[in-house]
């Protein structure tokens, strides 16, 4: 009976594929890359950057806003700020994600947990806030630290940082619909009651959670708890015992049913994970905060998944500190930020178990989040990393800076002095256009 | 029964092993086209030619390598009594026509059997749109051939979000043929007009943009995600599936899953 239940090789299907392939022409995606599977991408280039930022004291209204920019370089407010909406107060805004179909961008503060979602497909040039939701913590069971957003079918997967008992690591995986309700909690397994194998390493830590469908298998990585994210960096960082409470591990999950498989050490808080996106790449990417390094995770001959670490990331003893990093559409080189040096390091990532460093480039003071466009020349940074974690004084840059990659050198467009325009700490960005609506 | 109809029944009867054959045939086809379309086979280095899983329904933009079998599942489904579903929404209800015309509840013609929704419209020529999920489908109803369990207690409803031109005549028309022994039926539906469609998309969460031409008239095409849900005998949504999760062998896996959670 089973001869039927494989997906796209039916003769209907392969008569698509013919007819495809007589009428296409050269593709045009142009959508950041790294985003989930599951979401509309954009067929042209990306029109406006949505930024959530966290408000600053004194800054403008004080409050955490959702910023949109325009980059359409045709347009006479290219590479300008021109609309902004603040939720009131501050939350500490951090991660947002869009939904499957676009229309909605969700995002959190890591400090209160509230979700704001934004209506982003009415007017993309100028988002509204839709809706908020308040009750994270009490729907989800107690996690708290809402931090990664990402699209699943009809539902919007959340990664907890925390959880509302002790405030510290043990984290969970919360989905809720598209519309705001919550469907369900996973948390993250620990040593004390997992039985997966590596279930030595699970340390219950949550930071991201990424899917690859076609191996039907998920990821998450691990951080720290409120604890730690609220406090003072030079602070937390003398203190030895609270220096203990950061995740080592990361976690393979069965997609489908949600439920973990395997534990890997990964020591020193392995952070943003970067499925490869060509069809036959079964691996995944990570930095490790603490330790910086890349690591792989890889099916290997055998069917079996491993994780190795493959390169380090400037000199581990200085703690550059590895943050946000973005993979290439071709899966050939992976950019990572490290916040403490300011530097924007691109490695050649074609040999996954052997990155190469190929050009490196100093952004600011400080740098965290990269985007870039799935043609790979349009790249993005933003500054801030948390409130209580970014520089003081004058390295306490605010920007966000966007520049034309063209194989040898980053080439400045604009940049937008966040202090300067009354707005804040820009952290994540999304790629937004009219085109995705039918506009 | 119309011509159209005894065509397509004719064509459920040639054996499965012509099938293969030909599918094999036309799939090694479009390998070579595509190679020869690609430099043989050698690895684009320019991004902008890379394979990216999406679900915009922009089919004259689509890449080449995403006419591939791209999304090929690489693993074993779970068994089906591993693993819950969680209630996701109620299902929402509203009015819709039969092939016949005839008009009726949604929620009615779900009629307590477990009910695999799928949005189309019948133009829809993005090969990981509409067709694919018409495809899936259509490999569920003829597993449920084979397992009078499933027959009993599952259905399928295709609806379509293109009532201007999917009239009740045009669904009846798109009806594949019946399956040999006692399948799960398979209805094709569609609204009266947009009033009716547009709060069964809004309960639904199922996005469309109608593609306007150049000129500004109506182009026939319609931006859209795909979106396939699976609702219990109660009227509960309990997963929702895009590209990545289309795979007949996970919905079969779902649907005993219900069963087994009803015993």
């Amino acid at each position: 009976m089973f001869r039927h239940l494989r997906p796209p090789l039916s003769l209907f299907s392969a008569l698509s594929f013919i007819l495809t392939l007589v009428v296409l022409h050269t593709p045009a995606w142009s959508d950041e890359t790294c985003q989930s599977p599951y979401m509309a991408k954009i067929t042209g280039v990306e029109e406006f950057v949505y930024v959530w930022t966290l408000g600053a004291e004194g800054v403008g209204d004080g409050s955490d806003k959702l910023v949109t920019v325009d980059v359409r370089e045709d347009s006479e407010t290219f590479g300008q700020v021109i609309a902004s909406v603040s939720v009131g107060g501050r939350h500490e805004a951090h991660h947002g994600g869009l939904t499957d179909d676009r229309r909605y961008f969700w995002v959190g503060g890591l400090d209160d947990s509230q979700i704001y979602i934004f209506d982003i497909y009415s007017d993309p040039a100028n988002p509204r806030l839709h809706t908020t939701i308040h009750d994270f913590e009490a729907a989800s069971g107690g996690a708290v630290g809402p931090h990664v957003y990402y699209a699943l079918p009809g539902r919007m997967m959340i990664a907890s940082l925390s959880n509302s008992t002790d405030k510290g690591g043990q984290a969970a995986i919360v989905e809720y619909t598209n519309s705001g309700s919550y469907i369900s909690t996973h948390w993250i397994p620990n040593a004390a009651t997992s039985t997966i194998p590596g279930a030595e390493f699970a340390d219950g830590y949550g930071y991201d959670a990424r899917v690859l469908p076609r191996k039907n298998v998920m990821l998450s990585s691990s951080f720290t708890g409120h604890n730690n994210y609220m406090r003072d960096l030079e602070d937390l960082m003398s203190d030895d015992e609270a220096m203990a409470n950061f995740g080592n591990s990361m976690v393979l999950w069965n997609l489908h049913t949600r439920q973990p498989l395997k534990a890997f050490s990964t020591p020193g808080a392995p952070l943003e994970i970067r499925w490869a996106i060509q069809d036959d790449h079964n691996y995944a990417f990570t930095t490790t905060a603490l330790t910086s390094k890349i690591w792989l995770v890889y099916e290997d001959d055998q069917g079996e998944w491993q994780a190795d670490a493959v390169a380090d990331i400037g000199n581990a003893a200085d703690i550059p500190l590895p943050v946000d990093i973005s993979l290439s559409s071709d899966d050939n080189f992976l950019w990572v930020d490290t916040f403490m040096d300011g530097m924007a390091r691109l490695f050649d990532v074609s040999d996954p178990h052997n990155p190469k460093q190929v050009f490196e480039k100093k952004i600011g003071a400080q740098v965290n989040m990269v985007s870039q466009s799935w043609d790979g020349k349009r790249v993005y940074f933003t500054s801030s990393l948390l409130a209580n974690w970014d520089k003081k004084g004058a390295d306490n840059e605010q920007y966000l800076k966007a520049y034309t990659w063209n194989g040898e050198a980053l080439v400045d467009r604009f940049e937008i002095d966040f202090w300067a325009a009354g707005l804040g700490r820009p952290h994540v960005m999304r790629f937004g256009s009219r085109a995705l609506y039918g506009m | 029964m119309s011509e159209s109809t005894t065509s397509k029944t004719t064509v459920e009867k040639i054996s499965a092993e012509t099938w293969v054959g030909v599918e094999l045939l036309i799939v090694c086809l479009t390998l070579v086209f595509f190679l020869v379309q690609n430099g043989m086979g050698t690895p684009s280095q320019d991004p902008m030619t890379a394979s990216n899983p999406s679900v915009v329904d922009t089919p004259e933009e689509m890449d080449m390598a995403e006419a591939m079998p791209a999304t090929s599942y690489d693993f074993t489904a779970p068994p089906p009594d591993s693993y819950s579903l969680p209630i996701i929404q109620t299902a929402s209800d509203g009015q819709v026509l039969d092939e016949s015309g005839a008009a009726h509840s949604l929620r009615e013609m779900m009629n307590g059997q477990i009910t695999i929704l799928s949005f189309i419209y019948t133009r829809c020529d993005d090969e990981m749109g509409c067709p694919m999920s018409t495809m899936v489908l259509h490999d569920i109803r003829n597993a449920t051939a084979e397992r009078p369990d499933l027959a009993d207690n599952l259905q399928l409803i295709s609806l379509s979000f293109d009532p201007a031109h999917d009239t009740p005549e045009v669904m009846a028309d798109f009806k594949p043929g019946d399956v040999e022994g006692h399948a799960a039926q398979w209805r094709f539906l569609t609204t009266r007009d947009e009033s009716d469609l547009a709060p069964i998309l809004t309960g639904y969460g199922q996005s469309i943009n109608r593609k306007l031409s150049d000129d500004m008239s109506e182009s026939g095409k319609i931006f859209h995600l795909l979106r396939v849900y699976l609702i219990d005998k109660t009227g509960q949504v309990r997963n929702i599936y895009g590209l990545g999760f289309l795979d007949p062998r996970l919905l079969l896996a779902d649907v005993e899953t219900l069963l087994l959670e009803e015993n």
